[in-house]
């Protein structure tokens, strides 16, 4: 005699827990929330530049040297980071293989992230940095 | 004499004919520094219960039918060694993600539909691939490294126990086949690259993907799918924006010959 009833675990939300891994993937795309937030505190205090009006624009800058202010802005800071050095990592496996191949061998994935992450990453850094000591 | 050493192992139970649930029935092995699990089940089903049912063939790595869960790590269990559970218990299951048919045994049907839906063949547009007049179609050894490493997946299914997305979605196309489709997308002689994408961009496709990267980890033969499905998407993207030509140029060669 056969049986035909085959035994499906139900699915947890918890799931997330069964593997370190997972885990880590978890926070990683949390952290995206990180660029998020800082990115919409940037743009409102760009918006107020926009406006014109110098002496808003200075109390809100102001207002961001308030302990609270630079403690959310390092915790921003960090997970920021933390999602930015994960991605760089990952890109490497997005990269298309013929570019990066030389006969039959093929950059490793470290040469990959510099080139495509890292490398930029610094490069778009220090020219903002150069441009930024000029002006300021 | 010094009493032989033991290990524990954990086994998953499940007969359809007699239990609602699942349990766990736990044996004493005797414990030796080359025994793998799989060699302990084995033992477990010669001498202990004859009744436990489970998958193996080849005990080397290559067949890819002994894949089970071992304390929760998808593995081969002809690969996994006892000495690196000590002291135990060892707990084994059926693959995650699998309706379970028996004990370790799981429904794999799924598995296989997915994997013959990406057109796994060589697709010439104008000539019959199994017509051997004119001689083989050539390739360079720069072409065959493109995707020669996708070819290596033994179809051992550790990739789908480790996927949460199948184990969410189970109507997900998975690692193997998502990696499988895009070998033969890599491949210079092959002309069907874009009737597989269509398939490959379907609903549950290669856009389930959320890129948790465990596929790769888990696979024994480091075939790394999480990668094919990454290259999938980017051919896909491009291919959708009507870039073909970036895909020709940079991210496939074709027009292998005879």
């Amino acid at each position: 005699m056969s049986a035909n009833k085959p035994y499906k675990k139900p699915w947890s939300w918890k799931w997330f827990l069964a593997r370190p891994a997972y885990k880590r993937f978890m926070v990683r795309e949390a952290t995206s929330v990180a660029v998020l937030l800082y990115v919409c505190i940037f743009l409102s205090i760009l918006a107020k530049l926009g406006k014109g009006d110098l002496a808003e624009f200075t109390a809100c800058v102001d207002a961001l040297k308030s302990p609270f202010w630079y403690l959310l802005n390092l915790l921003l800071l960090g997970g920021a980071l933390y999602h930015s050095i994960t991605w760089f990592n990952l890109t490497p496996k997005a990269l298309p293989g013929k570019p990066f191949q030389f006969g039959e061998k093929k950059l490793g994935p470290g040469a990959l992230a510099v080139l495509a992450g890292y490398g930029p990453w610094a490069t778009v850094s220090l020219i903002i940095w150069i441009v930024w000591s000029v002006l300021v | 004499m010094a009493e032989e050493k033991t290990i524990k192992l954990e086994i998953f139970r499940y007969n359809p004919e007699t239990d609602d649930e699942p349990y766990f029935d736990t044996f004493d092995v005797p414990f030796k520094e080359d025994w793998v699990v799989l060699d302990a089940i084995n033992w477990i089903k010669d001498h202990v219960d004859g009744t436990i049912s489970h998958r193996w063939s080849c005990r080397m790595g290559v067949c890819g039918s002994c894949g089970m869960m071992v304390n929760g790590d998808p593995k081969l269990t002809c690969a996994a060694f006892l000495k690196d559970y000590m002291p135990g218990p060892i707990r084994v299951e059926p693959l995650a993600n699998f309706p379970v048919e028996r004990d370790l045994i799981i429904d794999f049907d799924p598995f296989m539909e997915k994997l013959t839906k990406v057109k796994p063949y060589i697709i010439r547009k104008n000539d019959d691939v199994n017509d051997p007049t004119g001689g083989e179609y050539l390739q360079s050894p720069a072409d065959l490294a493109l995707f020669k490493q996708y070819s290596m997946c033994i179809n051992c299914m550790l990739c789908y126990a480790a996927c949460p997305v199948l184990g969410h979605e189970p109507s997900f196309m998975g690692p193997a086949a998502i990696a499988l489709g895009h070998r033969y997308n890599l491949d210079s002689r092959d002309e069907g690259t874009y009737e597989r994408l269509d398939i490959m961009t379907e609903h549950d496709a290669v856009w389930g993907c959320t890129f948790v990267g465990e596929c790769s980890v888990v696979c024994p033969k480091h075939v790394d799918p999480a990668g094919a499905i990454q290259g999938a998407k980017l051919s896909a993207a491009l291919h959708s924006m009507k870039l073909d030509i970036v895909n020709e140029m940079f991210v496939f060669p074709k027009g292998a010959g005879k």
